[in-house]
């Protein structure tokens, strides 16, 4: 049980918040709804209770659910780590673009798209002593026809969102292993899609398959290390972009 | 899947469902259930006969044409196609079109 809370609404859902800094709280005063029944949940925990004697002090932690999204000593990483998440529920993909759940590992301008539990893996230190930005949120908004992601500007901020390039991506991996073919990876893909109605549903499908034209997905790696590895061997290259 | 599938008459006419979308990828075609985000892979055999299924021509036509195309008897193809409409219509994938 967090010792502040609040219900926010933004387009139209509704986001449980918990954290022990009542300064998060004040600053969300703004969208706050009555409760709800059956709200998406994070948790912002700034200042983790100290251990035992001669344990390792926890690391402040974003949490969705029982999913660890970024645990870092820089609150300010943190806490726009945070309002970057919640504007990516506040800004519904619209006719022509697509909002995958997955999250963008940047470098030199270039992005990919992985599942956010797999970048969780791997510490955030290391992600930017390696030079790699992670973008931690929950969800990315890609416009097909430019092939661009583009990154979600935190909540309450005034910048406008930013674009990479989009330079790949890799979907949760499942209880196998081996390659897609073209029509089973848009399939899997489909299943990332935030937001798919009756009335967009044709053309969203036509933009999944053109990602998947542009730059073929692979099952994400299931190791730290593989992870790694991977991020190296995709964003290699991008250097000279 | 329903364990029992439709009776099947060729001379219906059928399309694809309220709701469900198809893209072609290479040689596959994806189709897309929107109600439960469900997708059905086809291969370029079943895709044809999928993309045949336009909401304006009778499934015999379809039958026919197909037979034609790939020079194979009409009994086999016929055969091999009603089998696999029934199972799209009764997984909702598809619906018979009124007034074609």
């Amino acid at each position: 049980m967090w010792p502040h809370s609040l219900t926010i609404g933004l387009a139209g859902t509704a986001i449980s918040i918990g954290t022990d800094a009542p300064e998060v709280i004040a600053a969300l005063e703004a969208w706050r709804i009555p409760d709800v029944g059956d709200p998406i949940d994070y948790c912002l925990e700034v200042r983790p209770p100290a251990p035992g004697a001669g344990l390792p002090r926890p690391f402040p932690g974003l949490y969705h659910g029982s999913t660890a999204l970024l645990r870092t000593r820089d609150i300010s990483r943190l806490t726009t780590a945070f309002r970057r998440v919640l504007a990516s529920h506040a800004r519904p993909a619209g006719e022509g673009y697509v909002r995958l759940s997955l999250m963008p590992v940047a470098r030199h301008g270039v992005a990919l798209l992985a599942p956010p539990a797999t970048i969780a893996a791997v510490p955030d230190r290391w992600l930017l002593a390696e030079g790699f930005e992670p973008l931690y949120t929950v969800s990315s908004l890609v416009d097909p026809a430019s092939g661009e992601v583009l990154v979600d500007a935190p909540l309450g901020s005034d910048e406008p969102p930013s674009a990479l390039a989009f330079g790949g991506w890799w979907l949760p991996a499942r209880h196998w292993d081996g390659d897609l073919s073209p029509g089973f990876a848009v399939a899997e893909a489909m299943t990332l899609v935030i937001g798919v109605t009756a009335g967009n549903a044709a053309s969203t499908l036509r933009a999944v398959a053109g990602l998947v034209a542009r730059a073929h997905p692979t099952l994400a790696p299931r190791s730290a290390d593989t992870v790694k590895e991977g991020l190296g061997a995709v964003l290699a290259g991008s250097a000279s972009r | 899947m329903n364990e029992r599938l439709p009776e099947l008459d060729t001379a219906t006419v059928l399309g694809p469902a309220s709701g469900v979308v198809s893209v072609t990828v290479g040689d596959e075609v994806v189709v897309y259930r929107v109600a439960d985000a469900a997708s059905l892979v086809l291969n370029s055999t079943a895709g044809l006969l999928w993309q045949c299924l336009d909401g304006a021509s009778p499934l015999a036509d379809i039958v026919d044409d197909i037979a034609r195309a790939f020079g194979a008897d009409r009994a086999d193809v016929e055969r091999d196609c009603v089998p696999m409409v029934g199972i799209w219509l009764a997984e909702n994938l598809l619906e018979e079109v009124n007034g074609a």
